[in-house]
């Protein structure tokens, strides 16, 4: 099925995006950690910078001792002190 | 916690990443499902924990990204063995603990009785005994289709039961009968209702046979107050026969009580001093020893509680222990104190109006006064009742009079 018509089916029927289109989905709980799913794979790790890639564009988090609590295929888990998340391309 | 008990288990490590491409190792770790947790950068470059297993794995990864992994500290269970392989004794001791531990589980070790109310845990954890049932005996001796059998045979009102041995506790759930067993059979006897008490008469109501007082009068204790001989009249009033039945009826009397009670002259205090000592008790079996600081002189009150040693809920083992609490206490008597005889005075009267309350009898008035005498004082207290009385008091046979007899034979 293609973009479009996964786009469409999401709109219509309010499917939730990340499922549907592999969207990223970032949760931050209080700017000491940070959960993000559906990324492709790591560009860079700092101990002040992390740098992801996913579907539509690039994840970039900004901070101090950041750490890599987990990852795995769907999500990563990152905890330290996030000062500044952006987001390129979306 | 059980992924984490699993890493142990199996081992892992803290290693070290050196290389131009961290980044390219971790994502190629990731597309062949190479666990690595706790990321973090030092000085030195990137350090991670990995599984044993995962370190083994990531030699291609290491190949293709130029990363090379230093193993910087080694944890879990495969690593604790080989670093104390030597400890003969230590794993002598582990091992025959977990033989005595295997040991005990083959027997029972509590015995747990809920869902009564009827019968005490005590009544049934003694029947069980009797049927030689008691902790310590083989869990393959416990027949719990045979023990359930039994108690039901054995105890009427108990009419479901339910016997399970799980770990090392015998747990028996028990339901009661809670509606009557048998309905009462109403006695149907011919009877009259006689005064137990003396006292003046304040109510009275009549539901079977003659009364023979009325509201005010006096009565005394056996005087007959309802009678169970039912005459029977013709049309010119004279009596023709007399039928016994049963009398009923509420009777209540106005009657006076006194009461006393006598107090000594001294009152013996106990003041605690706040000193206090702590122990230790332990009992395995029949065995029991105790570990406490010497007393110096003085009198202590001593508490303790006594608690079963279990790893798990059901796996109780043969262990009790309990902390000894004991605390000083210095007792001397002296005189009451004119409040405390005033209390004395207030809680002898609560005390005599709650037990008659609890009987059903209402108090009018109830007041209770100190004399002292040469030993002590006393209290000594004058109630005004209401209380219901009469009691049930078979008609004899030689009581019914032969007038009934001649008119049968007519």
């Amino acid at each position: 099925m293609g973009r479009r018509v996964r786009m469409a089916a999401a709109e219509t029927f309010k499917f939730p995006r990340d499922v549907v289109l592999g969207e990223t989905l970032i949760s931050i709980e209080g700017g000491r950690s940070l959960v993000i799913e559906n990324y492709r794979s790591i560009l860079f790790y700092g101990d002040d910078r992390l740098k992801l890639l996913t579907r539509t564009g690039k994840v970039s988090v900004e901070g101090k001792g950041l750490r890599i609590e987990y990852y795995d295929e769907e999500s990563m888990k990152v905890t330290g002190t996030i000062r500044r998340v952006e987001l390129e391309g979306m | 916690m059980e992924r984490r008990l699993a890493r142990w288990w199996k081992g892992y490590v803290l290693v070290r990443l050196k290389g131009a491409e961290p980044e390219r190792f971790l994502n190629l770790c990731r597309s062949r499902g190479i666990e690595l947790w706790d990321l973090r950068v030092t000085e030195d470059g990137c350090e991670a924990y990995m599984t044993v297993s995962g370190v083994r794995a990531s030699r291609e990864p290491q190949k293709k990204s130029g990363v090379r992994i230093r193993v910087r500290r080694r944890f879990g269970l495969p690593f604790f063995l080989r670093k104390n392989r030597k400890r003969k004794a230590f794993f002598a001791g582990l091992a025959a603990a977990l033989l005595l531990l295997g040991g005990l589980s083959f027997f029972v070790w509590d015995i747990q009785v809920e869902g009564n109310r009827m019968y005490s845990e005590d009544t049934l954890i003694r029947y069980l005994d009797s049927l030689d049932i008691r902790c310590g005996i083989p869990k393959s001796r416990v027949d719990c289709d045979g023990l359930e059998d039994s108690l039901r045979s054995d105890f009427p009102e108990i009419t479901w039961v339910s016997a399970q041995v799980s770990g090392t506790r015998l747990l028996v759930k028990i339901k009661e009968n809670e509606a009557l067993s048998e309905i009462p059979v109403p006695d149907t006897k011919a009877c009259d209702i006689v005064a137990e008490k003396d006292g003046v008469i304040t109510h009275m109501i009549v539901r079977s046979g003659i009364p023979q007082v009325s509201v005010g009068d006096t009565v005394t204790a056996g005087q007959v107050l309802i009678s169970g001989i039912v005459p029977v009249t013709d049309d010119g009033g004279t009596v023709v026969a007399e039928h016994p039945v049963r009398a009923d009826g509420d009777v209540i009397i106005r009657r006076e009580e006194t009461y006393r009670r006598e107090f000594g002259r001294w009152k013996t205090v106990e003041v605690m001093t706040g000193r206090s000592r702590l122990g230790l008790y332990v009992r395995a079996g029949n065995y029991s020893a105790f570990l406490l600081p010497p007393a110096a002189g003085s009198s202590w009150k001593t508490a303790m509680e006594e608690k079963q040693l279990a790893l798990t809920e059901n796996f109780c083992l043969p262990l009790w222990w309990g902390v000894i609490r004991s605390e000083e206490y210095i007792s001397y008597e002296r005189p009451y104190t004119q409040e405390e005889k005033e209390a004395a005075r207030l809680r002898t009267a609560a005390e005599f109006a709650e037990n008659l309350e609890r009987k059903g009898v209402q108090i009018e008035e109830n007041n209770a006064r100190i004399i002292e005498n040469g030993s002590g004082f006393q209290i000594e207290g004058r109630a005004v009742l209401l209380e219901p009385i009469g009691e049930s008091r078979e008609i004899q046979h030689s009581e019914i009079p032969a007038v009934e007899e001649n008119d049968r034979t007519e």
